[in-house]
């Protein structure tokens, strides 16, 4: 039996980024791990540079997502006002009011991808070794989390209440079936009026499978590869990573 | 755990093109499965920050931008006797600290001055003038570390973050999230057709007109959602809670009062909001967009609007428990003013 942690996204617009360089700032359909995690953290009150502590946090937790929808691609048109910086400030502009008023100004232009109506569940878990008392505080704090909570951008706030939940099962599929039983009524009519059915897909961490928490149930169709395992600190880089894309059969025989 | 003021406001737009996109069209947004109209938050955000009134509510601590400082300075010290020259060295020595002095041999009024407008807080010319009395009794230099302040006075960039990529340090965590509105109920953007006259081209000339063109614009009922961590604001304000009000106070009387500035000469869409809705509590924030998901039906939008959204928050309250404290104002119903929603707003 093991502890898993359970929350529910579901959000209007969600923008989970992907490798973003230049006037593209393309998204992906699907949560970034480092996303999910730093949503935790901030939950737990964790400073961008509180580096040890963010690194517990990644080296302790396995993450699994099942997809309810992956939504639809907004493509937002973004211009920002901007300064070029002195050239050899020592500081840089105390307030933007100052920046303005030293002239240079022009405009810079992005393109940014959001998606509405995602809606993603997701399961945690404590690898072997980690505090056993880690995924309760997450839980805890998913409840009244430290810093506002967001899909990936801060103009993304939640649409429903995270609904964090510990459950204790033998397996993923088990625990979430478990988690899905206890859908309060506001949730099952945003699920209603998004017609959310089966699953579109889950995607798992290795280590689930590696801690035999898969079961016979789900079936991994493929591996995929993301960039959004966190290095730590501030300098936004992001090593490489195995993600599982799994399928799910349920014992009927019906796929989910 | 922190406390979060929440924000939810209900405004309707005549037809305008408040916030358009590189084609020109008002923005849109898929939700629930139908098109809306959409506003973005920085368009939102930029809206409020530069309205003259939340400009002049928070005046002193937007801070000054000025090239005058080391004139008041010298000025200062001649009204208490300092001879004019010394007067002059102390002055820009003390305002060389904010910029570059002028070197205008022609001006000589103007030779205490900075070259350039320089952004100085209320701390900042307080410490200014201390460090100029100092350097009148004893001589000492000003020191740029004992003026300049890091931004803990400024209100905006406590509100909304900002991000210097070349100075992380200087990066400020955004205390205020404000979410794209939307329009409760489903839009199709209308294109308008048109033509410019040349006044001084007769008929008999030619009849036709000097110019055709083509402009997207729409009209809807927008819900917009704003989440403020209270705690993140004071903290960013160097613990100074009577200013993190002050700037609560100004930033929601901008959101149920500012229009985004886009094509106002064209369609002179300003307008208040309908329905605001404050709430505070601990609970994790949640938007009542939900409310929309399903879009609200043709008759009485409004009315429609203003029930799924109290409605919606009774059923989070019932299904989730830890309900924040709330207060409201529906325009046209007794009992709620912009101002009482403040006094709720900012009651901690």
């Amino acid at each position: 039996m093991a502890s898993l942690l359970f929350f529910t996204l579901y959000a209007p617009l969600a923008g989970f980024g992907d490798l973003a360089v230049g006037e593209r700032r393309i998204g992906a359909d699907r949560p970034n791990r480092s996303g999910i995690l730093g949503l935790c953290a901030a939950a737990l009150g964790l400073e961008r540079d509180a580096t040890a502590a963010l690194t517990a946090l990644s080296a302790g937790l396995d993450l699994a997502l099942r997809l309810d929808a992956d939504g639809r691609v907004v493509q937002d048109y973004h211009t920002v006002q901007s300064v070029e910086a002195p050239k050899r400030a020592k500081q840089p502009w105390p307030t933007r009011a100052a920046a303005l008023a030293a002239g240079n100004v022009s405009t810079l232009v992005s393109q940014r991808d959001y998606r509405s109506d995602l809606f993603v569940t997701v399961a945690l878990h404590a690898r072997p070794g980690t505090d056993p008392g880690l995924l309760p505080r997450v839980a805890t704090a998913l409840a009244r989390p430290v810093f506002t909570l967001y899909m990936g951008r801060k103009a993304c706030p939640l649409g429903l209440p995270l609904r964090p939940a510990l459950v204790t099962a033998e397996t993923l599929g088990h625990g979430i079936d478990q988690y899905d039983a206890t859908r309060p009524i506001p949730e099952q009519r945003v699920r209603a009026v998004l017609r959310l059915g089966e699953a579109l897909r889950y995607v798992a961490d290795t280590g689930w499978q590696r801690d035999d928490l898969l079961g016979p149930e789900f079936t991994c169709e493929r591996t995929e590869q993301r960039r959004d395992a966190a290095r730590g600190g501030r300098g936004w880089q992001f090593d490489l990573r195995d993600e599982l894309v799994l399928s799910r059969r349920k014992p009927e025989g019906r796929a989910a | 755990m922190t406390a979060f003021l929440q924000l939810h406001l209900l405004t309707a737009y005549p037809p305008a093109n408040l916030n358009r996109d590189d084609m020109g069209q008002p923005k849109t947004a898929d939700f629930g499965g139908r098109a809306r109209l959409r506003i973005s938050s920085q368009a939102l955000k930029r809206a409020w920050r530069t309205d003259a009134v939340f400009q002049q509510t928070l005046d002193g601590h937007l801070g000054k931008r000025t090239q005058r400082l080391g004139r008041d300075i010298r000025d200062h010290l001649t009204e208490q006797g300092v001879e004019a020259a010394q007067a002059l060295t102390i002055a820009r020595a003390v305002a060389g600290i904010f910029g570059k002095n002028t070197d205008d041999k022609k001006a000589p009024e103007k030779q205490a001055d900075i070259a350039q407008l320089a952004f100085i807080s209320p701390e900042e010319r307080a410490a200014a003038f201390a460090a100029a009395e100092a350097m009148r009794a004893t001589g000492a230099e000003p020191k740029r570390d004992a003026i300049l302040q890091s931004v803990d006075t400024a209100v905006d960039i406590a509100m909304f973050g900002r991000m210097l990529a070349d100075a992380p340090d200087f990066n400020r965590e955004a205390a205020v999230q404000v979410a794209h509105a939307i329009t409760t109920h489903a839009v199709t953007v209308e294109d308008d057709f048109y033509t410019a006259v040349d006044d001084l081209k007769r008929p008999a000339e030619d009849a036709g007109a000097g110019f055709v063109g083509e402009a997207g614009f729409a009209a809807g009922l927008f819900y917009l959602y704003a989440c403020i961590d209270l705690d993140l604001l004071t903290r960013n304000l160097g613990g100074n809670t009577a200013l993190a009000r002050a700037g609560v106070a100004a930033l929601i009387r901008a959101a149920a009062t500012v229009a985004p500035k886009g094509k106002q000469a064209s369609f002179a869409s300003r307008t208040h909001a309908s329905y605001l809705l404050a709430e505070r509590g601990m609970a994790a924030p949640r938007s009542l967009s939900v409310a929309f998901l399903k879009p609200v039906g043709a008759g009485d939008p409004l009315a429609a609007s203003i029930k799924a959204l109290r409605d919606q928050r009774a059923a989070f309250a019932e299904a989730y428990g830890d309900a924040p404290d709330f207060a409201e104002m529906a325009v046209g119903e007794a009992g709620g003013s912009l101002a009482r929603v403040i006094d709720f707003a900012t009651g901690w």
